[in-house]
């Protein structure tokens, strides 16, 4: 602890911390005005990084709003995208956007040895895909390719 | 966008006046002498998570009975919370005889008995806290889903409650991640969205940032009442010092909600230590309880506050007074915690964290590395985003305590979350890296404005105590 003099200095010093607020106040004015800060050099990347992430959820909630229409109001369809036809591990950004988009109906991603088992089955294509041959392999009929990488399939051996 | 406005009129600032009514109850007597400008802003930041917490607590039971939020949880939302404003406001003219003497300060003079130093040290604080205000609303418009977390969890919570409509509890389903998180948030989103008739994104960036200023707001005030208005306003400056706390404020996250109920149960122990109202206790309780009722983590800091609060009345000789110290608390938490229960057992699939745990737990407990991982971790994190750790506890360590036993209790709460915190990671199932890479941040955030309340409302090297605060112009008495 500091000595009792020194503190009862610091503690009456009272235009010394005046001062400090403003200028902590205004070096934060700066910062946040030019958006290049002292305290946060990347802080501008991470402002643009955010946007462009969220850019691509604004983006998918459009490109799914058409295909919402045609979905029933509540129950699970299938979720397919370019991961499955790579064999690769599911995109967890693009389903959970899928997901998001198109509540409340519930959307179950499908894995690569599974049986398909919903009704109807969402696409959603960054890259371009053989369609003709992907329903033939999955039993699947297009309902609507929106033109926009968004396909909807109906499951031609589900009893619904 | 009238309709808009309308709607957040009705969903959001009309519960605020119960609240606010509810709280100024409460407090009377403990901020009987505290200038009227100031208790008002005090009892509005608490407000706001009053109000917010409490009815989406309704609202949760009411689905539980209605099944469906419509027109008639609106009559019956705003019938309760006239009913609540007309009986605070009645008790308070007829139950308590308290004379509030800082009712009699107005805003004007309150601004004359401030010094030349002061209202220096306002204006660059008013003009900071205008520029992060500025960068706020850009980073809102710029995100109108929110973060990943915000969409991910719990924007996308509130959508599958609002359209499933009757079939609400679809919204717990387990192909969906995270949900047995708890629902303050998405049911508070939804009841924008119930008023308004239909979803915007207006909504969830609206509580988002209702949340981040009332965090600032309280955290100020309550050190300008409690040690003085340089006190406060340099605390306030640390805080917007913070850019990743706004970052967070502006993403509609559960984070700085959370952050929100820890300051206020701090706050309140600082309010309880000063007067020993046992009605401050019990609003402490509910604010406790609403971190729960915000996220899991919330529910390590409740049981973190009961802890310490058993271990601070364990210090007093006589047990009525350990109990009398205990139980308004308890009487606060427990509602509260009795809806975390319901929903908990009734709705929310076992959690990732605590479902991984088995006998690997054992061998994770006993990795040497892990723990220099977290705390590497911790210090790199420390020095990115939390810059100003350092200066605040060796303020704290040079200058000593002020109040120590209100000190003590808030510090032993912050200890126990953060070590509570260091053990989750500890024994996480996820990959270690990962697990701390997209969390820890927002862990520590939780603790952030809590700590700057506590290191500024404990030291000694600051502020003078109230009485000496020359906000109170005793001229004008």
């Amino acid at each position: 602890m500091l000595p009792q003099k020194i503190r009862t200095r610091l503690v009456r010093s009272e235009s010394r911390v005046a001062l400090i607020i403003i200028a902590i106040s205004l070096t934060i004015a700066a910062i946040y005005t030019v958006n290049a800060s002292l305290l946060k050099p990347d802080l501008r990347i991470m402002v643009a990084d955010a946007v462009n992430k969220n850019n691509v959820v604004s983006n998918n909630v459009l490109r799914y709003e058409k295909l919402r229409e045609l979905l029933p109001a509540r129950g699970t369809v299938g979720y397919l995208d370019n991961s499955y036809i790579d064999k690769q591990g599911a995109d967890g950004g693009a389903y959970f956007q899928a997901q998001y988009a198109l509540a409340p109906v519930l959307v179950a991603g499908i894995g690569i040895d599974t049986k398909i088992t919903y009704p109807y089955v969402v696409g959603n294509f960054s890259q371009p895909v053989n369609l003709a041959d992907l329903s033939a392999q999955l039993h699947l009929e297009i309902v609507r390719d929106f033109g926009n990488g968004i396909v909807l399939f109906r499951n031609t051996e589900s009893p619904h | 966008m009238l309709l808009i406005f309308t709607a957040v009129i009705e969903a959001y600032i009309l519960p605020l006046i119960p609240a606010y009514l509810v709280i100024r109850l409460c407090l009377r007597r403990s901020l009987a002498t505290v200038p009227l400008p100031l208790q008002s802003l005090i009892h509005a930041s608490l407000a706001v998570g009053l109000s917010f917490g409490l009815t989406s607590i309704g609202l949760f039971l009411w689905l539980n009975v209605a099944r469906q939020a419509g027109s008639a949880y609106i009559i019956v939302e705003l019938m309760s919370c006239s009913g609540i404003a007309a009986a605070s406001l009645w008790a308070g003219r007829h139950l308590n005889t308290v004379s509030n003497a800082g009712d009699r300060i107005s805003f004007r003079d309150a601004i004359h008995g401030l010094s030349r130093v002061q209202v220096l040290a306002l204006a660059g604080f008013g003009i900071g806290c205008l520029f992060v205000l500025v960068w706020l609303l850009y980073f809102v418009l710029q995100l109108p889903h929110g973060e990943w977390d915000a969409w991910a969890i719990w924007n996308m919570r509130a959508r599958y409650l609002y359209r499933a409509q009757e079939f609400w509890p679809v919204a717990f389903n387990t192909l969906m991640p995270h949900t047995d998180y708890p629902l303050l948030i998405p049911l508070t989103v939804m009841r924008g969205w119930v008023y308004l008739g239909t979803e915007t994104q207006i909504i969830p960036a609206f509580v988002s940032v209702a949340f981040a200023v009332a965090v600032l707001c309280l955290l100020v005030t309550a050190l300008v009442y409690l040690r003085g208005m340089l006190a406060g306003l340099a605390a306030g400056s640390v805080l917007i010092a913070t850019p990743f706390f706004f970052q967070q404020g502006a993403a509609q996250t559960a984070d700085v909600p959370l952050v929100f109920f820890i300051l206020a149960r701090l706050v309140l122990i600082m309010i309880y230590e000063r007067g020993r109202s046992r009605v401050v206790l019990a609003l402490a309780g509910i604010f406790a309880g609403l971190a729960g009722w915000t996220k899991n983590e919330g529910l390590l800091f409740m049981t973190a506050t009961s802890v310490a609060l058993v271990i601070t009345a364990s210090g007093d000789s006589d047990w009525k007074h350990r109990i009398s110290g205990i139980a308004p608390f308890l009487a606060g938490v427990l509602p509260v915690l009795l809806v975390i229960i319901t929903f908990k057992v009734l709705y929310a699939p076992p959690n990732d964290l605590i479902a991984g745990q088995g006998a690997q737990t054992i061998y994770r407990l006993l990795d040497v590395q892990r723990y220099t991982q977290i705390a590497s971790a911790l210090v790199e994190e420390t020095f990115r985003d939390y810059v100003w750790f350092p200066v605040l506890a060796a303020g704290l360590l040079a200058g000593g305590l002020y109040k120590p036993k209100a000190a003590c209790t808030m510090f032993t709460v912050l200890g126990i979350v953060f070590v509570g915190y260091y053990f989750i990671y500890v024994t996480t199932p996820l990959n270690l890296t990962y697990h701390l890479t997209s969390s820890l941040n927002r862990l520590l955030l939780h603790l952030w404005p809590g700590f700057i309340f506590a290191a500024f409302g404990s030291t000694k090297l600051i502020a003078p105590p109230v009485g000496e605060s020359r906000i109170e112009p005793a001229r004008t008495v």
